[in-house]
């Protein structure tokens, strides 16, 4: 190794995280619980957040950053010793959010009970000293306060899942569609065409595209005419580990992460619906499993 | 570490500072000493490839896993990008600073060593003649607060590399420094002394804001103005334009409209919003009337559209 290659290698050591912590990182993501470290992402916002409240659907994060000199008294400073990051973690009780399982992206460690409870009781602690005193309204700690706010907010308002109206059917007569081009669409059957030109089976991502191509009519207007996906099946593909395969996907194929989504979530909803029916409620993280390891993702 | 990897897909693939990351570092230590030009390292006559290096890994070597974590924070490779540029200009600024730090450190002691009212204690601290001789145990933030309400001082900028310092200079700085010590209610250290004058003053100006690309120094506006409220308008606002980080003057031409601000930066509404607000307050220090505060800030916006990009 060259004198150059030896300085490179000796200055990117200063900057290594633990074994530990990029093993977890790069594994498939666990279940959520309090105590954890993640990336929260969603587009183009990100931040890391400290878990302090897990539900099934929505977990009360804490933001966190790393950089100690650029806190203030909104947030507490966690030491190395306290976190498996083992470095200095600045902890912004004071913007604790509610928010959605779904932009739980990627897990990094986790916090120290001791500390979670602290965060959550946002009671002072010596062990946990606050940041200092921003007396100033130019302290720059304020913007970096602001900016965190502005990603809890778009973070806060994550969705994937098209908000469904219905009125496929009217959509359909509207547009001058036919069930003959209702035929022709990808990957309708011939015996469930009627059905779909009824509006009684949901849409999939590539029938829409050629309906939008077809009509003129935007892709949006579309899903939103789809029937309602189940709650269920929008919570169980809302879990960090199925995300993680949406987000494969996502890559592979080129296209957004929501795109993605919405075609996993409408390809397993159609295909469920052709099979049972609509009596029964399937079991969709079964019916996930199975979609996936058809897609190579397991 | 795959090969051909962006920067941000190395970081969420590995974790890890690896070659991508590096290597985008390098660029944008190369975009951003050629931009901003800033002086290359002592010793050194320009920025070459040991230089640029050097430059990288001092950034590493400084913020360590605080970079990893605020990178792996990123959503984008735009924002990995602009982290990087961030993260090279700030230290390219420390570096800076810390150099004027040391000049202005020995100016002060100068001037406080001339002057009956000061009197020197071990350990480098200053003390008030006839005050307390005990260290001060006044915080930090007491100090800077007593050396911001000091009014009706200016000095003249940028500060003569050598020869004796102008009176009003002198009134200056000795003024603030005495309500410091005043404030500390006993000795202060020059350390702490040189660091709160400089933000009072705003004197660690990086030295891209005071020269243009070529390298010539830039003419501070309140030699060419119009008429003699042009003159104040000017130099207050080239006062507030000093104290300006990169954000606010990018923010400072559209203060009336938070959607261009956004956009400018790039940012959200409440980050927006703080920034308009320091902006303000910077302002609000120099003018207090409306019409006053609002003159200064055409005055900046004046100050803001003759410079070179660079200098911004």
């Amino acid at each position: 190794m060259g004198d150059t290659a030896r300085e490179v290698a000796s200055a990117i050591a200063a900057t290594r995280l633990s074994e530990a912590t990029r093993a977890i990182w790069a594994s498939a993501p666990p279940e959520p619980s309090p105590g954890q470290v993640w990336r929260a992402r969603w587009e183009s916002s990100a931040l890391l957040v400290l878990l302090i409240e897990v539900q099934r659907a929505t977990v009360l994060a804490c933001p966190i950053t790393s950089d100690v000199a650029g806190s203030n008294s909104s947030a507490f400073v966690v030491p190395e010793t306290r976190s498996s990051l083992q470095t200095p973690l600045v902890t912004w009780v004071e913007l604790r959010r509610q928010l959605p399982v779904r932009v739980l992206d990627r897990c990094l460690g986790e916090m120290q009970s001791e500390v979670v409870e602290a965060v959550a009781a946002n009671t002072h602690d010596e062990r946990l000293p606050r940041g200092r005193l921003a007396v100033h309204g130019t302290d720059p700690s304020l913007q970096e306060q602001a900016r965190l706010e502005d990603r809890l907010d778009e973070l806060a308002a994550a969705a994937w899942a098209p908000v469904g109206i219905g009125g496929l059917k009217d959509l359909f007569d509207a547009t001058g569609v036919s069930l003959a081009q209702v035929r022709q669409l990808p990957g309708v059957p011939d015996g469930d065409a009627l059905s779909v030109r009824r509006g009684d089976r949901p849409l999939d991502a590539p029938q829409i595209e050629a309906l939008v191509a077809r009509t003129g009519v935007t892709a949006d207007r579309w899903w939103e005419a789809n029937p309602q996906l189940p709650e269920a099946l929008i919570a169980a593909l809302d879990r960090p580990a199925a995300r993680a395969k949406v987000v494969a996907l996502a890559a592979e194929e080129r296209r957004s992460e929501i795109a993605a989504w919405r075609s996993v979530a409408y390809d397993v909803f159609s295909l469920a619906a052709r099979q049972t029916g609509e009596a029964t409620e399937p079991n969709w993280e079964g019916r996930l499993g199975q979609y996936f390891a058809g897609r190579g993702l397991t | 570490m795959g090969v051909g990897m962006s920067a941000f897909e190395e970081l969420n693939a590995t974790a890890e500072f690896g070659v991508a990351c590096y290597q985008l570092f390098l660029d944008k230590a190369k975009q951003v000493t050629r931009r901003y030009n800033f002086p290359p390292p002592e010793g050194s006559r320009a920025w070459d490839d040991d230089a640029w290096h050097e430059l990288v890994q001092d950034v590493l070597a400084t913020k360590g896993k605080t970079l990893i974590l605020a990178l792996m924070a990123c959503a984008t490779e735009d924002q990995v990008e602009r982290l990087a540029a961030t993260a090279i200009r700030n230290i390219l600024r420390d570096q800076a600073k810390s150099t004027e730090l040391g000049k202005l450190r020995r100016r002060v002691e100068g001037l406080l060593d001339d002057d009956a009212r000061f009197v020197g204690h071990p350990g480098d601290r200053w003390g008030i003649s006839g005050g307390p001789r005990s260290v001060g145990t006044q915080e930090l933030e007491k100090l800077q607060f007593a050396a911001r309400r000091v009014s009706g001082v200016a000095i003249t900028l940028p500060l003569n590399a050598g020869g004796p310092t102008p009176a009003n200079t002198v009134a200056a700085l000795t003024t603030v420094a005495y309500a410091v010590i005043e404030a500390a209610e006993g000795t202060v250290s020059i350390q702490t002394l040189t660091a709160i004058v400089a933000e009072r003053f705003s004197l660690l100006v990086t030295p891209t804001s005071l020269y243009d690309e070529e390298g010539a120094a830039f003419v501070v506006p309140s030699e060419r103005p119009d008429s003699a409220d042009a003159a104040v308008e000017l130099r207050l606002g080239y006062e507030v334009w000093l104290r300006l980080d990169e954000a606010e003057r990018a923010a400072v031409r559209c203060l009336d409209n938070l959607a261009d601000v956004q956009r400018v930066l790039r940012c959200g509404r409440r980050e927006a919003i703080a920034v308009v607000d320091r902006i303000q307050r910077k302002i609000g220090e120099v003018a207090t009337d409306p019409d006053a505060q609002r003159a200064v800030a055409s005055g900046i916006v004046a100050i803001v559209t003759t410079l070179p990009p660079a200098a911004n």
